[in-house]
């Protein structure tokens, strides 16, 4: 008893988020207010690597697996930071669900899930094929969530959107960071299968 | 002077009494006063100097001047370009280093409703240090919503980190409403380059 | 009054001794705040032309030691281009700037680690124009007191794991001349070159630059 009653301040009294907690299932398309962004999940594909057209025709790889028989996995999200600062495009990126929540509020629940050494989505503008690192306030990013995966190529994806809150740092109580995620919804997008 | 046996315990309780009674006033005083004029951020404020497009503005590390305004859909850039759903605005800045080159200062727009928005690698933004005394010249695009441009304020800190105490550069940008209109309506690409001592070309070309 | 002095004796002399643990206690804030985060501490000094031996503590994985160089500056001049491996003599025609070479001769044990150098000019008021690798868009060797692929030794970054060259073994003595931009017209008065960024030691040497 005494140790629970220390480790609250810690967040250790709140409940452990798992993504079995029941979240509503909404369609791809469906504008989901995953805080600090407005999000709408609107599709996924399957490739053997994601590259990009310069404007001389060619074609320049952007993301390539380095495992063999491996696929990189895009998602297309539209996202709107709707709150009054900068926020980094790492609190996007798509992680795979098993070991809990991070910092991000896309996460993968079905198999396919990123293969890379820190478990996240590299994150890109789709119109420009630009590394996107922040996203300004009340701007509506087209963005590619992409990622290694192995395996075979699922007929459908499931991802699991979260909130995350404005909290205090637990070291630095005067700084704020976005962080605590609270799992919100859940989408089934189908995955097109554009590889080889 | 010897003191009277009787009279000692008593005096002494006495004077004991009497100091706990003062620390304890002392303590309430003391947060009486901070209570009733409290310290707030001043300590540890920034001073912040204000200026508009084409003055210099003068801080410690640096003189600083916006010299030009522009805005734009879609921007040049050496990896191949950038677009976006919102419009960049585009400042061009010249910043001469104090003393020792300033490397990374971080620049920002602040809008009428105190939104903040930073510029992006992205968009082909490098400051690269400025070599002390040797006029930099920077475009600064940031990336922003629609019809979101009057009023806003571009903001030079020395550094990313620690701003307390430190001068801070406040400019403002001098977007009205018809100015606003005209910026809007700027659609010519942009091309976006790293700092550096050559003097920036008007936005509009992209070569 | 001479009583309250006996009787607190002790106390009094226990009084700066106190003091001066207060301001120790605190000193760890005062030398990692404020004490290293400039050049402070003259290493070694010397005039162009002469050699300058510079030595300072070095550490890492494998433990402490010591990082021990001679210098010469043998020449600063102002040249019109700089050289750049591609693109080959680059002019110098920004308006408002000027660019200086600073011709360097080194001497030190091979095994020695000296990467993460530093250099800088400053002048008579002590405005400090740092060496930047990139200034111009030119492509400079990295470190202004090794030449790239001759750097010899890197840190070791793990207790388990021996020093390896950076790219390549470095000779016992070399050259190398990196090119400063700086202002138009200042007058240059010293070399300061540094391995602990951003400070406390460095190495300085007043020059008389020609050209």
């Amino acid at each position: 008893m005494v140790a629970v009653a220390v480790s609250a301040p810690f967040g250790g009294l709140d409940r452990a988020h798992g993504v079995d907690s029941k979240t509503e299932h909404v369609q791809p398309g469906t504008p989901v207010a995953a805080a600090p962004f407005k999000l709408v999940v609107t599709g996924a594909s399957a490739v053997d690597k994601l590259t990009k057209t310069v404007a001389d025709g060619t074609v320049e790889p952007l993301l390539a697996p380095s495992g063999a028989g491996n696929h990189v996995m895009a998602l297309r999200v539209s996202a709107t930071n709707e709150s009054a600062r900068p926020v980094e495009a790492a609190l996007l990126s798509a992680r795979p669900s098993k070991g809990g929540l991070h910092n991000e509020v896309v996460y993968v629940l079905s198999d396919a899930s990123p293969l890379d050494a820190s478990g996240m989505a590299s994150v890109y503008d789709a119109d420009d094929a630009t590394d996107v690192r922040l996203l300004n306030p009340g701007v509506t990013y087209h963005l590619v969530l992409a990622w290694e995966y192995a395996g075979p190529v699922p007929a459908t994806l499931d991802i699991g959107l979260a909130r995350l809150s404005y909290d205090p740092d637990l070291v630095s109580k005067d700084v704020l960071t976005w962080q605590h995620p609270a799992p919100l919804a859940q989408v089934t997008v189908p995955v097109k299968d554009r590889t080889s | 002077m010897p003191r009277p046996p009787t009279s000692r315990p008593v005096r002494l309780w006495a004077i004991r009494g009497a100091l706990g009674i003062a620390v304890l006033a002392a303590l309430g005083l003391g947060r009486v006063i901070s209570d009733a004029w409290p310290t707030g951020d001043s300590p540890e404020a920034s001073f912040v100097r204000h200026g508009q497009v084409g003055d210099t503005v003068r801080l410690r590390y640096a003189d600083v001047s916006v010299d030009r305004v522009a805005a734009t859909g879609s921007l040049a850039t050496v990896a191949g370009g950038a677009r976006t759903s919102g419009i960049w605005l585009v400042v061009d800045l010249t910043v001469v280093a104090r003393q020792r080159p300033l490397a990374a200062p971080r620049i920002t727009i602040t809008d009428a409703s105190g939104r903040i928005f930073s510029p992006d690698n992205r968009s082909g933004y490098l400051f690269t240090p400025a070599q002390t005394g040797i006029p930099w010249h920077v475009r600064v695009p940031v990336e922003m919503p629609q019809g979101d441009l009057v009023g806003l304020v571009l903001r030079l800190t020395g550094n990313t980190e620690d701003n307390r105490r430190d001068d801070v550069a406040s400019i403002d940008l001098g977007i009205d409403r018809s100015a606003a209109e005209r910026l809007e309506q700027e659609h010519a690409a942009v091309e976006v380059r790293q700092g550096g001592p050559d003097p920036l070309t008007a936005a509009g070309v992209s070569s | 009054m001479t009583g309250w002095l006996r009787r607190n004796r002790w106390g009094l002399l226990v009084v700066p001794i106190a003091a001066a643990a207060l301001v120790a206690g605190n000193a760890q804030r005062l030398h990692d705040y404020w004490w290293v985060k400039e050049l402070r501490v003259v290493g070694a000094s010397g005039q162009q032309g002469s050699w300058v031996h510079y030595s300072e503590p070095f550490s890492d994985a494998l433990g402490a030691s010591r990082l021990a160089v001679d210098l010469e500056v043998v020449d600063v001049r102002t040249v019109g281009s700089i050289s750049d491996p591609i693109r080959g003599e680059v002019k110098v025609d920004t308006d408002g700037a000027m660019a200086y070479a600073v011709k360097l001769r080194f001497r030190a044990d091979p095994k020695t680690v000296l990467i993460g150098c530093r250099m800088a000019l400053l002048d008579a008021a002590g405005n400090r124009y740092d060496f930047d690798h990139q200034a111009l868009g030119v492509a400079q060797d990295l470190y202004p007191c090794l030449q790239d692929g001759a750097e010899g030794y890197g840190n070791s970054i793990r207790v388990d794991t021996p020093r390896a060259y950076v790219d390549g073994p470095r000779p016992a003595t070399w050259t190398t001349r990196p090119v400063v931009i700086v202002p138009a017209g200042v007058r240059i008065t010293e070399v300061r070159l540094w391995w602990d960024d951003p400070g406390p030691r460095y190495c300085r040497v007043s020059v008389t630059p020609a050209g």
